[in-house]
C-alpha cells in the first residue's frame, strides 16, 4: 500500500517521519497534525503557561529522535505523548518551579494527607465553565498516574494499546488503572456536587469500549 | 447528562489549542534544530565481542560523576519545594553520591546477572541502532537461542548468566579501567575516559590491532557493538552509563525523585544504611559540559529506551557511616522479559590510585599517607589488574597496580575522615525539651538502629493541621531533616503520622522544627533537656 496520499504527502505519520530523516522540513507536518493534542495533554498536566514552554521541547526532542521512530506505528501521537511525559518528568525536577506551582494552585489545607504528589498542576483557565472547573478540581485531586490515563483515554481518545505505548506500561495495567481512576474521579465529582448519576450504563460502557479499538 | 469520561473529554477538548505565537516558537526551534539533525549514520561494521560487563559499568558510572553536578549536592536543606520526606531522602542519597565521588577515586567489584526470558524475545522493531548482523549479536540478544546456534567458543552459560569483574575509577578527571571475565572469550580490559574507549581483548575496539596500542575509538561508535551484542535496550542502558562521564550522575541524581529507607545491613563488614530508589533509566543529553560525543550517544540511547516500553528500574544503595556508597544494586526487567541485576561493591575511597590511560605515563599510586576509609579489612576487593594481564605486551596500556596494600584497615583513619560527622546513625538516647513558644518534648532512641520507634514526638504550639519537618540540626554533612509529622487541629504533633527517614548522624545539639511547606519557615526548636 502506498504511504502517500493523493497530494504526495505521506498519509501516515510513520511515512512522514521516515521522509523527515532525510528532509527535516517534513517534520513540520507532524507538528501541524499533533501540536494541539500534545499541547492539551501538557496543559492538563502542568498548566497552560508551562505547557507553552514545553511544547517546543517536545517537538525538538521528537525531531532529534525521529531516526529511531518505530515505523510499525502509523500514528505518532502516542510516541509524542510519551516524549511529553518524559519532558514533564524532567520539568518537575526543577523544584523551585514545582514549589511555585503548588503554592499557586493548592490551598495549604488540602495538602494535609502528606501526598503532595497527588496534588498537581492542572490547567487553571479562568474561563472554564463551572462544570469544567469542577472537573479540573477533581483531576487535580487525583494522583498523577490516574490523571494521566484519564486525559489520554477520555481527553485525547487514545486506545488502551496507545496509552500503554505512551506510558510504557502493560495494557492490563491501563485497564485497571483507568477503572480505578474513573471510580476515583466519579467519587470526587460526586463530592463536588457536579456529577450526576448516569442512568444509561450501557452508554458509559460504550465510551470505554470505543477507546479499546 | 454525561459521565465522568465525557466530562474529562469535554474538559480536555475545551482547552484552547496553542496560540500562533507558541506554534511559531515551536517552528522556530525545529528550524534551528533541523539544520543540525540530518540522517544519523551508524557504523554497523563492528565485530564480534562480548561486552556484557558494560552493564555492570552502567552501575558503576552511576556513582562516577556527581562532582559535575554540585548544584544538587549543595542545595540547602530548606530549598526544597516538594515537601515530602521521600524527596528529602532522595536528596540525602544525592548527597551520598557526592560524598562518594568527592573521594576522587575508588575500587570496585561488579557482578552482572541476567535471567533470560522464558519466552523468546520479540524484536523491538524500532531503531536500527546496533546489530552487526553477526551470529554472536543475535544469539546474545535472544534468550531463546539454542546452543547449536551459537558460534564456536560461545556457550549459553557465559553469554546469558553472569559477568563479573573489578576495576578502578577516577572521578576527576574521569578515567576508568575494568577487567572482566567473559567466560569463553577470556578476560577483557576496558578503558574509558568519557569520550574514547579502548577495549583490550574481545573486539580490541580502539586498538590499532589486537595486542597493539591504539588511539582509542569514539564512544558513540561503540554503541552498535554493545547494543548489538547484549540486546538493543540492555545495550542502550549500558551506553547511557558509558556516555555519562561528564554528566551521567547529574541525570541520575535528577532521576532520584523518591527514596525509601530499606533497612540496614553491612557490606564487607561495614555497617550501612540502605535506600531504595526508582529511576526512569533515561538521561538528559542537555546537561552542560558534555561533549558532542556524549550527547550523541545519550540521545541515541534515550531514543531506544523511550521506544522500547522499558518502564524503569529499581536501585538499592548502601551507604556507610561516612556517606560513601558501598554498594549499588540495580534490578530491571527488559521488554523481552529478561531480568538483569547489576551489583557493584565500591571500596578504597580516595586511595585507589590513579588510572593510567592508554598512552599515558605516570604513577598510579595513591597520595602518600592515604589510608582507606575501609574499616573492616575485607572491603578492598577491587584489585586492579596487573600490567599486561589482558593485552600481552602492549606497553601503552599499563593498568595501574592495585592500591590494596595502602588500604590497611588496621591503620588509623585519616584526619579528613575523623573531622566528618558520622552518618550511619547516632545509636544513643537523647531527650529534647521545647523552647517557647513550643511546648513538649521529643525523645530520641537510636539504640536499635531501626527507624521505627526512634522518635517519640510530643510537641505543642505548632500550626494546626500542618506538616512539620524534624531537623537534626548538627547533621552537617547531609541534610538535617530526619523525619516528618503532622499536627492536629490544636497544633499538637501526631505521633501516628510520624515518618522517620534516617537516624541522626551524631548526638544532637538541637532539634529545629520547620514547616514542610516551602520555604520551610522555622516554627521553633527543642534543646537537650
Amino acid at each position: 500500500m502506498s504511504d502517500t496520499g493523493v497530494t504526495g504527502t505521506p498519509s501516515t505519520d510513520a511515512a512522514l517521519i521516515r521522509r523527515s530523516v532525510d528532509d527535516p522540513q517534513c517534520f513540520s507536518m507532524i507538528v501541524e497534525r499533533h501540536a494541539t493534542s500534545v499541547f492539551r495533554y501538557l496543559v492538563s498536566r502542568v498548566g497552560r503557561s508551562d505547557a507553552e514552554d514545553l511544547l517546543a521541547d517536545v517537538f525538538e526532542t521528537a525531531l532529534g529522535a525521529r531516526g529511531r521512530y518505530d515505523s510499525r506505528y502509523d500514528n505518532a501521537l502516542p510516541w509524542l505523548l510519551g516524549i511529553a511525559t518524559n519532558e514533564i518528568r524532567h520539568y518537575r525536577r526543577s523544584e523551585m518551579r514545582h514549589a511555585s506551582m503548588l503554592r499557586r494552585i493548592t490551598p495549604h489545607s488540602s495538602r494535609g494527607n502528606g501526598t503532595i504528589e497527588a496534588i498537581d498542576a492542572v490547567a487553571t483557565d479562568a474561563e472554564l465553565h463551572e462544570e469544567m472547573e469542577s472537573v479540573r478540581r477533581a483531576l487535580a485531586a487525583l494522583n498523577d498516574s490516574h490523571r494521566q490515563v484519564l486525559v489520554l483515554c477520555a481527553g485525547l481518545g487514545l486506545s488502551y494499546e496507545e496509552i500503554a505505548q505512551t506510558l510504557g506500561i502493560r495494557i492490563g495495567t491501563v485497564r485497571s488503572r483507568l477503572s480505578r481512576a474513573r471510580q476515583k474521579l466519579r467519587e470526587l465529582l460526586e463530592a463536588d456536587g457536579q456529577y450526576r448519576a448516569y442512568d444509561d450504563s450501557s452508554r458509559r460502557d460504550s465510551v470505554a469500549e470505543e477507546h479499546t479499538k | 447528562m454525561s459521565d465522568e469520561l465525557d466530562q474529562v473529554r469535554r474538559y480536555v477538548n475545551g482547552i484552547d489549542p496553542p496560540d500562533t505565537e507558541t506554534l511559531a516558537a515551536v517552528r522556530s526551534r525545529l528550524s534551528g534544530a533541523g539544520a543540525a539533525s540530518g540522517p544519523r549514520r551508524i557504523d554497523r561494521t563492528k565485530r564480534i565481542q562480548i561486552v556484557r560487563w558494560a552493564a555492570a559499568l552502567f552501575v558503576v558510572f552511576a556513582v562516577g560523576a556527581a562532582l559535575l553536578v554540585p548544584t544538587l549536592g549543595h542545595r540547602t536543606p530548606h530549598s526544597a519545594g516538594k515537601a515530602h520526606l521521600q524527596d528529602r531522602l532522595a536528596r540525602l542519597v544525592v548527597d551520598d553520591v557526592n560524598v562518594t565521588v568527592a573521594a576522587g577515586n575508588y575500587d570496585m567489584t561488579f557482578n552482572d546477572t541476567t535471567t533470560p526470558s522464558t519466552q523468546c524475545a520479540q524484536s523491538s522493531g524500532g531503531p536500527e541502532v546496533g546489530g552487526t548482523g553477526q551470529q554472536t549479536t543475535v544469539t546474545t540478544a535472544e534468550p531463546c537461542v539454542t546452543q547449536n546456534q551459537l558460534p564456536p567458543g560461545l556457550s549459553i552459560e557465559n553469554t546469558l548468566s553472569s559477568i563479573s569483574g573489578h576495576g578502578t575509577v577516577d572521578t576527576n578527571p574521569y578515567a576508568m579501567v575494568t577487567v572482566s571475565d567473559v567466560g569463553s572469550l577470556g578476560q577483557i580490559t576496558l578503558y574509558d575516559d568519557g569520550t574514547k574507549v579502548w577495549e583490550i581483548g574481545g573486539g580490541d575496539y580502539g586498538l590499532s590491532a589486537p595486542g597493539q596500542a591504539g588511539p582509542g575509538a569514539p564512544l558513540s561508535g561503540y554503541a552498535s557493538s554493545v547494543e548489538g551484542t547484549v540486546g538493543q535496550v540492555q545495550g542502550a542502558l549500558d551506553m547511557e552509563g558509558l556516555a555519562s562521564g561528564t554528566g551521567y550522575l547529574n541525570l541520575q541524581a535528577r532521576e532520584i525523585q523518591a527514596a525509601q529507607p530499606a533497612g540496614t545491613g553491612n557490606v564487607d563488614g561495614v555497617p550501612v544504611t540502605i535506600y531504595k530508589l526508582s529511576e526512569s533509566g533515561l538521561l538528559d543529553p542537555n546537561v552542560p559540559g558534555q561533549t558532542p560525543e556524549q550527547i550523541t550517544t545519550i540521545q541515541a540511547a534515550d531514543a531506544i529506551i523511550e521506544n522500547s516500553g522499558f518502564a524503569g528500574k529499581t536501585t538499592w544503595v548502601s551507604v556507610d557511616s561516612e556517606g560513601y556508597i558501598r554498594e549499588q544494586k540495580t534490578e530491571y526487567t527488559l521488554p523481552d522479559g529478561s531480568a538483569v541485576t547489576e551489583d557493584t561493591i565500591l571500596s578504597n575511597f580516595g586511595c585507589a590510585g590513579t588510572v593510567i590511560m592508554p598512552g599515558q605515563s605516570g604513577t598510579s599510586s595513591p597520595p602518600a599517607g592515604c589510608v582507606s576509609p575501609d574499616t573492616a579489612g575485607s572491603s578492598a576487593n577491587a584489585v586492579a589488574p596487573s600490567s599486561g594481564s589482558a593485552q600481552g605486551s602492549t606497553p601503552t596500556t599499563v593498568v595501574p597496580s592495585t592500591s590494596t596494600s595502602t588500604s590497611t584497615s588496621s591503620a588509623p583513619p585519616p584526619s579528613s575522615t575523623t573531622t566528618l560527622p558520622a552518618q550511619g546513625g547516632y545509636r544513643g538516647i537523647e531527650n529534647f525539651c521545647a523552647v517557647a513558644p513550643l511546648t513538649g518534648t521529643i525523645h530520641y532512641d537510636g539504640t536499635s538502629g531501626d527507624l521505627s520507634g526512634v522518635l517519640t514526638v510530643n510537641v505543642g504550639g505548632l500550626p494546626p493541621d500542618d506538616d512539620v519537618f524534624v531537623n537534626w540540626s548538627d547533621n552537617d554533612v547531609r541534610a538535617p531533616v530526619i523525619a516528618e509529622f503532622k499536627t492536629d487541629a490544636g497544633g499538637k504533633s501526631m505521633q501516628s503520622s510520624l515518618e522517620v527517614g534516617r537516624l541522626g548522624e551524631v548526638r544532637g545539639v538541637a532539634i529545629i522544627l520547620t514547616a514542610a511547606a516551602f520555604p520551610n519557615p522555622t516554627l521553633g526548636h527543642l534543646e537537650p533537656c
